[in-house]
C-alpha cells in the first residue's frame, strides 16, 4: 500500500505517538516522515491534535477520591451491616480461635510437656490417696495391739520388717 | 504467569471475597479503580457531579455483581469500563443532552492549571469532546484518554476492532475539525 495513505491512516487511528501504532509498520513509517517533507507535516498536525486532546485530560484529586470511596463505602455497609465487615475483623477473630485452639489443643514441645506435667500430677494425688489409706488402716491395727499399747510405726518401718515394739 | 494472567488471578480472588460480603476486599477493589471510573464518567457526561453519581451507581453493580462473578473470565477493569460506558450513554440518552458542569472553572482551579489560555483551550476541548455523538466520543475516551488497545477497546464497546477503528477515525477527525485554530496554534513555527 502507499505509505502516504498507510501514514495517514496510522495518524487519524492512533494520532502521531508511535508507540501506539502497529508494531509491524512502525520502523518504516517513522522512516518514511524522517524522509519525507510532507509526511513529516502530517505527523506534526497530527502531533498537534494529540497535544490539543490531551489537555482535555480529567483528572480526580486524591482528596475528592478519597471522599467519594469513602462515599461508597458508607453505602455498602448501610447495605449490608450484618456480614463480615472486614477481613481485619475476621482476622482478628481468627487470631483469637488460634489462641484458644492452642489452649485445649497443645502442640509440639509445648504439648508433651503439658501432658507429662499433668500425668505428674495426678500420679501424684493417686499416690497421696493409696498411701494416706494405707497408713490409716495400718495405724488404726497397732492401735488394737496386745497389752494395748499403741505405736506409731511409720508405713516405712513396717516395709522394711522392723519389729513391732 | 503473564502479567495480565496474573491481574485476572488477583481479580477473581477479590470477587471471590467480595461475593462472600467482604467489605476490605471491595475497597481495594474501588480504590484501584475509583479513578478511571470517574475520568471516563466525567468524560462522557461533561459533569463531575454527574460523574460521581455514575461512579456510585457503577461500584454498587460491582458489589452485586460480585456474587456471579465468573473466574477466568475477565478483569475487573474491563467490566468496570463496560458497565460506566453503558450507564453513561444511558443517562445521556435519557436526558438527551449532555450539560458542561457550571462549575467547570471551579474544576479548573482543582487542576491547577497554568494559565488562562490553558484553561480556555481545556474548556474548548471538552465542549468539543461533548458535541460528539455519543460512541465516537466513548471511544476517543477509552482508546485516546484511558490508553486502552484497540482489541480492548472493542471488547468493551462490544463491537468489532474493524467497527471501532470506524468510530475512532471519525471521532478524531470531528475533533480535528472543531479544534482547527487550537491545534494549528500548537504547531511549531516553521524554520527560516
Amino acid at each position: 500500500m502507499d505509505e502516504n495513505n498507510r501514514l495517514e491512516d496510522v495518524l487519524t487511528l492512533y494520532g502521531a505517538n508511535s508507540l501506539r501504532w502497529p508494531v509491524e509498520e512502525r520502523d518504516d513509517l517513522l522512516r518514511f516522515i524522517a524522509e519525507d517533507e510532507q509526511a513529516n507535516a502530517r505527523f506534526l498536525s497530527a502531533k498537534a491534535l494529540d497535544q490539543c486532546l490531551q489537555v482535555g485530560m480529567v483528572a480526580c484529586s486524591s482528596a475528592e477520591e478519597k471522599n467519594l470511596s469513602a462515599n461508597i463505602m458508607m453505602q455498602i455497609k448501610s447495605l449490608e451491616p450484618s456480614l463480615v465487615s472486614s477481613f481485619k475483623e475476621a482476622e482478628g477473630s481468627l487470631k483469637d480461635m488460634k489462641f484458644f485452639k492452642k489452649v485445649l489443643r497443645p502442640e509440639g514441645r509445648f504439648a508433651e510437656f503439658s501432658l507429662l506435667t499433668a500425668s505428674l500430677i495426678l500420679g501424684v494425688f493417686i499416690g497421696l490417696a493409696l498411701v494416706s489409706g494405707s497408713y490409716l488402716e495400718q495405724e488404726i491395727q497397732l492401735a488394737f495391739l496386745d497389752n494395748g499399747i499403741v505405736l506409731e510405726q511409720s508405713l516405712e518401718d513396717l516395709l522394711l520388717g522392723a519389729e513391732i515394739l | 504467569m503473564s502479567s495480565s494472567a496474573e491481574n485476572r488471578d488477583r481479580d477473581d480472588r477479590l470477587m471471590a471475597l467480595i461475593g462472600q460480603g467482604d467489605h476490605q476486599a471491595f475497597e481495594v477493589v474501588v480504590n484501584d479503580h475509583l479513578g478511571r471510573v470517574v475520568a471516563v464518567g466525567t468524560q462522557m457526561l461533561g459533569n463531575r457531579h454527574a460523574a460521581d453519581d455514575l461512579a456510585q451507581d457503577v461500584m454498587l453493580k460491582l458489589w452485586h455483581h460480585a456474587k456471579s462473578w465468573q473466574s477466568g473470565r475477565a478483569q475487573i477493569s474491563t467490566w468496570l469500563y463496560r458497565v460506566t460506558s453503558n450507564l453513561a450513554i444511558d443517562r445521556l440518552r435519557a436526558n438527551k443532552t449532555s450539560q458542561l458542569d457550571d462549575d467547570w472553572d471551579v474544576v479548573e482551579q482543582a487542576t491547577q492549571l497554568q494559565s488562562l489560555e490553558e484553561a480556555d483551550l481545556k474548556k474548548e476541548v471538552n465542549q468539543a469532546l461533548q458535541s460528539l455523538p455519543e460512541r465516537q466520543r466513548l471511544v476517543l475516551v477509552l482508546f485516546h484518554y484511558q490508553g486502552l488497545t484497540m482489541s480492548e477497546t472493542s471488547e468493551v464497546m462490544e463491537s468489532s476492532v474493524d467497527a471501532v477503528q470506524s468510530l475512532l477515525a471519525r471521532a478524531r477527525a470531528e475533533m480535528k475539525k472543531k479544534l482547527t485554530k487550537q491545534w494549528q496554534g500548537l504547531l511549531p513555527d516553521p524554520v527560516e
